[in-house]
């Protein structure tokens, strides 16, 4: 089973729907995919037509006193689940900081799905704090989206730095542009040097497309409703730029599934 | 999760109407009709079925293969997809399952036992607000020659939707399954369409007062049968357990021909013995070299201190001569000859049965000759001159050969005598053999290496040769220390109270 969490300290650059896209292109890919939606706000699970469960004390997931297979939801798409986010995850970084070693918690509680799913993806919130090192800790790697913009290329730098710092591997961070706009000199400037700077940027980029923004009035991935259109192919390359990354195999995705 | 049923009328009209049946059940999105083909993969000895699991898959023109390995009755499973039907558990992509059924088939290859073509329905069920709920599929194999059409269906709940499914499940089972009976449906098509077991060793039913020519001509079609079950497999190179089985089934044939002399006439006997060793002598390389590549690596490394490169050279060297001979064998299996014994062989069993080519016990009770024969050879074995045979590997070898030609006449006419003492006389017997194969094996080895390196030419035999004479004498080494167990087993299996076992068993009810 591989991890990978979509992950930025910075909001509104795209996690989500890179998580969604990425999750229905591993399950079109033959790839039992789960998708845990860890932020309270409940994006990804709105995208899969799958309703916010009830709040739960998050200490009784932590403590393994509920079991996360139960709230596990299958989605309109063969071999995509989708755990779905609660507002009790907000609380979240106070329930692990009240328990020992909590930095490998989010691990812990993956490792019975192992045998369940070969690829899980991590949607989450934007910050960076106990969580965010769970998350550093459970996954293999980490997909970071970065707007070309110099704020969004900072706080990219600060997250690796974050990660230097605290020794929490930063090989993991695997970043990519994400909301791209050709016609500004600014975005295609940004491009060039941040890949110049960071080697390990994919060579795939999503670009900004309204597409992105109808998969809310769809309430389905770009792939499900528009799979020939170029926001479509973007998140396909960007599927195809990660997994060789990661070593996963892409598969045949079968257009007429 | 997953429930599964058959359907009694299988007829397309059929089809169709429990198709729009269960498409009035909720809010239903239906995909085309698409044609595949249902495989089911085992081993050819069935060893995921003996272990109790399902390996199926739907395979569709120009599309990915999804498949899926299941417990028995099991109502989910793993899954996966990939571009081509595997032919070993390693190359499944998925590690886990692959190292399992590793364990499970020892590197049998995996082959489709059952392949049907079908017609594939699949539904969505949706709920008021197009959530997907269950996923529908529904099978029908088409009816072939006098085998009835089949058809299946299987509904699966999304995850977390396992409630309002069963609620519409409740619907059905009043109006479209009301006829249905839960069924697996691989087990169902295995039954229906997958023929009868493979076994390498069927179990003839005989009757004791019968007379021997009939008997003979079941178990030789029986037998026939083991060997044209396996021949693919040969040729194709899928796996080395094809030729071992055929090789113990032409064993048995002509342990049987010998043993019973007097069933066939003279001339069908010769003809029969000739045709046989001309197969066994086309089968005996590649399955010696087959042997002895297994075991190779096993000597190498005990052997220790020997230079990579020269390893590397006599392993391959092993390899190439063995392609060589697999593909001789396949040249025989394909020629004129062996077409022309596979043609004559099921006549001779119709006419042996209905009495032609019969010899003077051919109409003799089976029971009188089996007892006869049984009574002959185990003469042979327990007053086998050992002394001879302590020296000389030939020697040896000829006791060998005793030995196995008592066991096929055991193991082939075992219904004819009590279960429980001939169980226990092939256990006895099997000791022996065992450790005098491993003794011959050793043996067939040493002169295997010896005569593949005189066949180098000079410059490739000297870099293997140090490595040949290391291996010489460790196996002869091995070979005399093999004997000393031989000498042991064979004293057992000669002594009074093992005995005994086979005079009780040849003794007249």
């Amino acid at each position: 089973m591989i991890v990978v969490a979509t992950y930025n300290i910075k909001g509104g650059v795209g996690k989500t729907a890179a998580a969604v896209n990425l999750a229905h292109c591993a399950s079109r890919a033959g790839h039992r995919t789960l998708l845990w939606d860890l932020d309270p706000q409940g994006a990804a699970g709105y995208y899969y037509r799958i309703e916010r469960a009830a709040s739960e004390d998050p200490a009784r997931l932590l403590d393994k006193k509920r079991d996360l297979r139960e709230a596990i939801r299958g989605t309109d798409y063969p071999l995509l689940d989708l755990l779905p986010a609660e507002l009790g995850h907000r609380n979240l970084d106070i329930a692990l900081n009240e328990l020992k070693k909590p930095t490998k918690r989010l691990q812990k509680l993956l490792a019975p799905l192992a045998d369940d799913y070969d690829l899980v993806i991590l949607d989450c919130a934007p910050h960076l704090s106990r969580v965010s090192e769970n998350v550093f800790e459970a996954a293999d790697w980490l997909l970071v989206p970065v707007i070309p913009t110099p704020l969004s290329v900072r706080a990219y730098r600060q997250l690796r730095e974050f990660a230097t710092a605290e020794g929490l591997a930063p090989d993991k961070l695997l970043p990519f542009f994400s909301m791209v706009d050709r016609r500004r000199q600014l975005h295609c400037e940004l491009v060039r040097a941040f890949a110049a700077e960071h080697p390990e940027v994919l060579r795939s980029f999503i670009p900004y497309t309204s597409l992105v923004e109808k998969m809310g009035e769809q309430r389905a991935p770009v792939l499900a409703f528009a799979a020939t259109s170029p926001g479509a192919r973007a998140f396909l390359a960007l599927w195809q730029a990660l997994c060789a990354r990661i070593g996963l195999p892409c598969g045949p995705i079968d257009a007429a599934a | 999760m997953q429930w599964q049923w058959q359907l009694a009328e299988a007829s397309a009209a059929a089809c169709a109407a429990l198709v729009e049946a269960l498409a009035r059940v909720a809010h239903t999105q239906r995909a085309p009709v698409r044609r595949a083909s249902w495989i089911l993969l085992d081993t050819f000895d069935e060893r995921l079925a003996d272990a109790g699991l399902v390996l199926e898959t739907l395979q569709r023109p120009r599309a990915a293969i999804d498949f899926r390995l299941r417990a028995d009755h099991a109502t989910s499973g793993e899954h996966w997809r990939a571009a081509e039907l595997p032919r070993r558990p390693a190359e499944i992509p998925r590690p886990r399952i692959a190292a399992r059924l590793a364990r499970l088939c020892e590197d049998r290859a995996l082959l489709p036992l059952c392949r049907v073509p079908v017609a594939l329905h699949v539904l969505h069920w949706r709920d008021a607000l197009a959530k997907r709920i269950a996923e529908i599929e529904i099978l029908r194999v088409g009816a072939r020659g006098e085998l009835p059409a089949l058809l299946f269906v299987a509904i699966r709940p999304v995850r977390g939707e396992e409630r309002a499914c069963a609620r519409l499940l409740r619907v059905c089972r009043r109006d479209a399954l009301a006829q249905a009976r839960p069924v697996d449906p691989a087990r169902a098509l295995r039954a229906e369409r997958g023929g009868p077991a493979y076994r390498a060793k069927p179990v003839v039913e005989l009757d004791p007062a019968a007379p021997a020519g009939a008997a003979l001509a079941n178990l030789f079609e029986a037998y026939g049968e083991v060997l044209w079950a396996n021949e693919r497999g040969i040729v194709e190179d899928l796996d080395p357990e094809f030729l071992h089985d055929f090789r113990v089934a032409l064993r048995s044939l002509r342990s049987w021909t010998s043993d019973l002399r007097k069933v066939m006439s003279r001339a069908a006997r010769a003809r029969v013995k000739d045709e046989l060793a001309t197969l066994n002598h086309a089968t005996g390389r590649l399955r010696d070299l087959d042997v002895l590549g297994a075991a190779l690596p096993g000597y190498l490394a005990a052997l220790g201190g020997i230079a990579p490169d020269a390893a590397l050279r006599l392993t391959a060297l092993v390899a190439a001569a063995r392609d060589e001979a697999q593909r001789a064998l396949a040249a025989h299996l394909r020629s004129r000859e062996y077409r022309q014994f596979r043609r004559r062989w099921p006549r001779l069993c119709r006419q042996l049965a209905a009495g032609r080519h019969r010899g003077r016990d051919g109409d003799a009770p089976l029971l009188e000759v089996v007892r006869a024969a049984l009574r002959r050879r185990r003469e042979e074995v327990v007053d086998f001159d050992w002394t001879r045979a302590e020296d000389d590997p030939a020697v040896l070898h000829e006791l060998r050969k005793e030995c196995k030609k008592l066991r096929y006449l055991l193991e082939g006419f075992q219904r004819l005598f009590d279960p429980a003492r001939c169980r226990r006389a092939i256990a006895e017997l099997k000791q022996v053999q065992t450790a005098m194969g491993d003794t011959w094996d050793l043996h067939v080895h040493h002169a295997l290496l010896e005569s593949l390196t005189a066949e180098l030419p000079a410059e490739e035999a000297r870099a293997v040769l140090p490595v040949v004479l290391g291996l010489g004498t460790r196996l002869s080494a091995l070979e005399h220390a093999h004997i000393e167990l031989v000498s042991r087993a064979y004293a057992r299996f000669r002594a009074p109270g093992v005995q005994r076992i086979y005079s009780r068993l040849l003794e007249r009810p």
